[in-house]
């Protein structure tokens, strides 16, 4: 339903339609409702492009030329999930192109306020770990471990400014915080999870649930008691201590104050005990027992160097590189769009990157009722009520809930879309199962074959082809909701939901 | 200088006493167990012993690589630790730390020695193209290598790694948050890993998951190991038994394994148990109730290893009620029914005998049977039949009904062979070859002279070096025996293929004849109840197949369609021969066929089909695959940089958080 006088992306006469773009790897997602006077009114979540894309770079510049074409330079909300560059880099590598575009409001997750005391120390910790990381998988890639090669595909998910020493906003945001016209000030200004709905200027109709990301209670109080026992705001435990040691494999003179501290703090012995391996090639009356038993080189009359443990300890690793991992996606903006004018009321579910902690978050949710609006909203009725489902995290096995998730969602017409490149996602070495088979699988028949893939979308004038288990009518209506870019580039498809 | 007094010296002292943690740490806090937490563990007296400790078997290296520190060794010969057993438990002293893992991981290799009447050896050293192996003489053990909550034995570095962690700030059990708690100060995990690298020493290919149940034995034959060692400490054992009033299968300490770790790592209680747990809904104590369905789904190597930990604890159970029916009876004037109260201090002896007789009965009935399994691809069945045949050949008159409640408690457990008819004696016996095969066989090995050479002095003296190189000549002849065409009914009776015609997936040496190793050449040599003493001879050999997770791949290699290309996994076959040297004759065959086309598939499933979906595999990748692919690679490429360590692995792996 392109207008081809203007270019601009026609919003839908009730409802919501959502374009998804084709950055390579990456979210980008831009909505167009109608508000009351006939105008569009644009929402974007997210614009990013994984940073080991190759040609991600010029790709996502396309993209958003064609998003400042489609919204004439105003988009009204702009939504960031998370800090991963796949979800973000659009507006590092595409910063000229925005220049002149006007943000009217900018929606991140509380765990991005700055002042927010859990989510400093959240942000602390987990830039902490991603250094240790960092330092673990090149120790572990001098010595040829092939592990240090399957961390490595963990942390290219990382966003590369987290390696900084605070782990703070990466530019991207700071840039977008300057641009939006609201400013973020108070706490009340970030997004959290069972907040009021919001709603859109101008546009009857639509009420946005946010679901996450979680505020656990539970965290929550033990970092609070923490920050009361310890200074530093962090106490030592299985991976704060390993990770201290993986920091100190660089050389302790460049070790801040704090991670000096956890590294004395994480030594299992009184310093008096401790032999430097230095010390040890010249101590009076040991230096031969090392040197026999152990050995420092790989001359004669020193221990084989096939026994020595030098990195053995350094594989503890994968265990903080799934926390790492975790950490990023859980902490993912997701928000839920209803349409309320219609029966039964339709949702659209945004879940980012989220994974199983989040989702099940969401269950512990209830909106009280407003006005004619008498009933209580749950998480579980948003779920059960959804038409569109942007899948989680590509569709890899872990970002989408199956019991308290996807199989909740009841409605015949659910529509699923992902953004993904397969080709390139199982490529890499190790592979990154994006989309899981068995889970697109499930999808294919929870919405009787309506998925919608970046990596696929049809050529010219050609329409997906019908499943051949669907009833013809009901994929001929699917397909009058659908529109896609029809030059070469696929840059984009999207879809109509009516109100 | 003063000159040596003349005529002090007194006599070589017999043993070396040497303290230890019975437990761990934790139980040391509770006044309950303080006063028994504490052993003296009694070794036989080493001349040479030095510092580190290090002693024939064994050598203690404390490297901490994530501290980088080294930890200066323990001098064990030292007058002032002489003279008081060695250093007291100290959580904070690492020479105590070398010290104790020393002493069990000593005590538990006389164990195994004493159950097997011979000389243990390490798993040796592949030599460049699985030619000439390497001895290693001795495991070492590194109390302090790994700073994460874990402990494992290294097959490719012939050594033990413990980790030491610090507790949780939020879920810490009776420890200080935060705290430090060290692996090596466990009994259990000790006794466990070292059991593990004896268990290598024996059957190197038992840690190559070609089945469920590999893995799982491997866990479970180191859980036997370390439970059955804590009836061993007599102060314990009396402790226990007066606590639960001779009744062993209400909650003890005995059944149980790795209490701090447990409670550190956030259960309720141990590690894990063989009688029962702490109930995750009521927090309250349940016994474990035998259930035979649950083998059917418990896939996870620890916890289907605790399913059979749990039938052998059965076992143990039964006899042990057995046995103290009578003191029961006589303590109570015939009623049986014990008074209220404590029990006499006498009866508590009497039943702390009767149960470590009963324990050590089982843990040797457990640690024989090794040299009734077969070479590969081991399962819980084929472990069953081995007990029962092995004790079999011991006793041959069950009067104290030991198999009978060893068959009873596995079948209430649901563990059966894979092909029996049924679960009486005699059909779990193993078979014995039949006449046209035993006259095959005697045709190699002809009389009992021709044997004898091929069996060193395996003697609980010998130095275990030169009993290596011998076992290495004794293999070589061995081979060399079968390999001879004129000994094609002999191989042929010993399921072992060396047609050229074979499939073409098998490795084949130079003259294109499948390869054949001869893995080991041992004495089982033990003393019965009666006091004879049987001997015998065992022999294992192995063949492998390239294996491909593609069945149309399989098919063209085996056809000779394609030329093989990297497998994806080894399938191996072999068989075991127990050989009576005094006439020659082979007892039995324990084989696993190398062709045979059903294991195969069954091999190729359990690797490609449910897949454990941990967080962990997803991202690491399978460990049983990649178990594969480092043996893969590791075969072209000597110096083993890309073998994986399948417990490290093991361990890591599993314990990931499941993805609901």
């Amino acid at each position: 339903m392109m207008s081809p006088q203007n270019n601009t992306m026609q919003a839908p006469a009730s409802g919501v339609t959502v374009r998804m773009y084709n950055t390579g790897f990456g979210d980008c997602l831009l909505l167009a409702f109608r508000a009351r006077d006939g105008s569009a009114r644009y929402m974007l979540i997210d614009c990013g492009v994984h940073h080991t894309y190759s040609g991600g770079a010029s790709k996502i510049r396309k993209v958003v030329r064609d998003i400042m074409r489609a919204t004439a330079n105003h988009l009204h909300v702009v939504a960031v999930t998370h800090e991963h560059t796949d979800h973000l880099y659009g507006f590092k590598y595409a910063r000229e192109i925005f220049k002149n575009v006007r943000i009217d409001e900018l929606w991140l997750a509380w765990t991005e306020n700055p002042t927010d005391k859990v989510s400093k120390n959240l942000k602390q910790l987990h830039g902490m770990k991603v250094r240790a990381l960092t330092a673990a998988v090149r120790q572990l890639r001098l010595s040829n471990d092939p592990l240090g090669g399957t961390l490595q595909g963990l942390l290219d998910f990382e966003y590369p400014n987290a390696l900084s020493a605070t782990g703070g906003n990466p530019a991207q945001l700071q840039y977008l915080r300057t641009k939006s016209r609201k400013k973020l000030r108070r706490a009340g200004d970030y997004r959290r999870p069972g907040e009021r709905p919001l709603t859109l200027s101008g546009v009857d109709g639509v009420k946005i649930y946010v679901l996450g990301p979680p505020r656990d209670v539970d965290w929550i109080k033990m970092l609070e008691k923490e920050s009361e026992m310890y200074l530093a705001l962090r106490g030592t435990n299985e991976v704060t201590a390993f990770a201290a040691a993986a920091l100190a494999t660089e050389g302790t003179d460049t070790l801040s104050n704090e991670d000096r501290e956890l590294l004395r703090r994480s030594r299992p012995f009184d310093e008096s005990f401790e032999i430097s391996k230095n010390a040890a090639s010249t101590h009076p009356h040991y230096e031969a027992f090392f040197r026999n038993h152990y050995g420092f080189s790989r001359r004669n009359k020193h221990g084989p160097e096939w026994r020595r443990v030098e990195t053995d300890w350094l594989a503890a690793a994968g265990q903080l590189a799934l926390q790492v991992d975790s950490y990023t996606n859980n902490t993912s903006l997701v928000l839920a769009i209803e349409l309320t004018e219609v029966q039964p009321r339709k949702v659209l579910l945004f879940a980012a990157d989220a994974q199983i902690g989040n989702w099940l978050s969401w269950h512990e949710l209830s909106w009280p009722g407003e006005g004619e609006d008498s009933e209580t909203v749950r998480g579980e009725n948003l779920l059960r009520r959804t038409v569109l489902y942007k899948v989680g995290h590509h569709g890899s096995h872990n970002a989408t809930a199956s019991e308290s998730g996807l199989e909740m969602m009841d409605s015949p017409d659910l529509i699923a879309m992902i953004p993904v490149d397969k080709e390139w996602a199982y490529g890499r070495r190790p592979p990154w199962k994006h989309p899981d088979e068995d889970l697109l699988a499930r999808l294919k028949r929870k919405t009787e074959g309506r998925v919608i893939r970046t990596d696929e979308i049809p050529s010219g004038n050609r329409p997906p082809k019908k499943p051949c288990n669907v009833n013809r009518s009901e994929w001929q209506s699917f397909i009058r909701k659908l529109d896609w870019d029809r030059s070469g580039d696929k840059l984009w498809i999207q879809v109509t939901v009516p109100g | 200088m003063t000159p040596p007094l003349i005529g002090t010296k007194g006599p070589r002292p017999p043993n070396r006493r040497l303290r230890a943690f019975a437990f761990d740490p934790i139980l040391s806090r509770r006044i309950e167990t303080h006063d028994i937490n504490e052993v003296t563990i009694k070794l036989p007296w080493e001349d040479n012993l030095g510092l580190g400790p290090i002693d024939d078997y064994l050598e203690v290296v404390d490297y901490d690589p994530a501290s980088q520190a080294f930890y200066a060794p323990v001098d064990l010969n030292e007058n002032c630790l002489l003279a008081q057993n060695g250093l007291p438990p100290s959580e904070s002293n690492p020479q105590f730390h070398q010290q104790m893992v020393y002493a069990v991981a000593r005590t538990t290799i006389r164990h195994f020695e004493h159950a097997l009447g011979r000389r243990a050896l390490w798993s040796p050293r592949p030599g460049i193209k699985g030619l000439n192996d390497k001895c290693v003489e001795r495991l070492r053990i590194y109390p302090h290598a790994l700073r994460e909550a874990n402990a494992y034995y290294s097959p490719v570095k012939k050594a033990l790694l413990f980790g030491y962690f610090r507790a949780s700030t939020t879920d810490f059990g009776e420890n200080l948050p935060g705290e430090a708690v060290f692996t090596c100060l466990s009994h259990d995990i000790i006794a466990h890993e070292t059991s593990h690298a004896l268990l290598d020493g024996l059957h190197r290919r038992f840690i190559e998951p070609t089945n469920m149940d590999v893995w799982a034995l491997h866990e479970a034959f180191a859980d036997i190991v370390a439970l059955f060692q804590h009836f061993t400490y007599p102060e314990v054992l009396r402790h226990q038994i007066a606590r639960t009033r001779g009744d062993l299968e209400s909650q003890n300490l005995l059944g149980e394994l790795a209490f701090q770790f447990g409670q550190v790592i956030g259960r309720y209680g141990a590690l894990r148990s063989a009688i029962g747990e702490i109930s995750d809904v009521t927090k309250e104590w349940v016994p474990n109730e035998p259930d035979p369905e649950e083998i059917q789904y418990t896939t996870e190597p620890h916890k289907r290893g605790a399913i059979l930990v749990a039938a052998v604890f059965d076992a143990f159970l039964t006899i042990y009620k057995w046995r103290i029916a009578d003191l029961l009876r006589i303590a109570t004037g015939g009623s049986g029914v014990l008074p209220a109260g404590e029990l006499y201090p006498d009866l508590v002896e009497r039943l702390a005998q009767e149960a470590a007789k009963t324990a050590r009965h089982i843990l040797y009935m457990c640690i024989r049977a090794l040299d009734y399994c077969p070479p590969v691809d081991v399962d819980f069945g084929d472990y069953l039949r081995a007990l029962i045949t092995a004790d079999y050949d011991l006793v041959t008159d069950d009067r104290l009904n030991y198999r009978l409640a060893v068959i009873e408690a596995f079948r209430q457990r649901g563990i059966y062979p894979r092909d029996v008819r049924n679960l009486s004696e005699e059909s779990l016996l193993w078979h014995k070859p039949d006449d046209t095969g035993q006259k095959a066989f005697l045709n190699i090995f002809r009389n009992s002279d021709r044997l004898a050479k091929l069996v060193p002095d395996w003697g609980l003296t010998t130095d275990r070096t030169r009993i290596f190189v011998q076992a290495e000549r004794s293999r070589a002849i061995l081979q060399r025996w079968f390999t001879n065409p004129s000994a094609c009914k002999a191989a042929k009776a010993a399921h072992i293929v060396l047609d050229k015609d074979a499939p073409e997936a098998f490795y084949r040496d130079v003259k294109g004849i499948p390869t054949l190793e001869v893995h080991s050449v041992r004495p089982a040599r033990r003393i019965g109840p009666g006091g004879q003493t049987v001997t015998d001879l065992v022999v294992e050999m192995t063949q492998r197949r390239r294996g491909y997770y593609d069945p149309n791949t399989q098919d063209k290699v085996d056809r000779g369609k394609i030329k093989p290309p990297k497998p994806d996994f080894i399938f191996r076959g072999g068989c075991t021969l127990l050989i009576d040297p005094n006439n020659a004759k082979v007892s039995y065959c324990i084989f696993k066929r190398v062709r045979s086309k059903k294991r195969l598939d069954r091999m190729r499933r359990f690797l490609t089909g449910d897949e454990s979906q941990s967080l962990r595999n997803t991202y690491f990748g399978d460990p049983r695959k990649i178990y594969f692919q480092g043996l893969t690679t590791a075969s072209s490429d000597p110096h083993g940089r890309s073998a994986i360590e399948p417990f490290a692995f093991l361990h890591r792996s599993f314990e990931g958080k499941e993805v609901k």
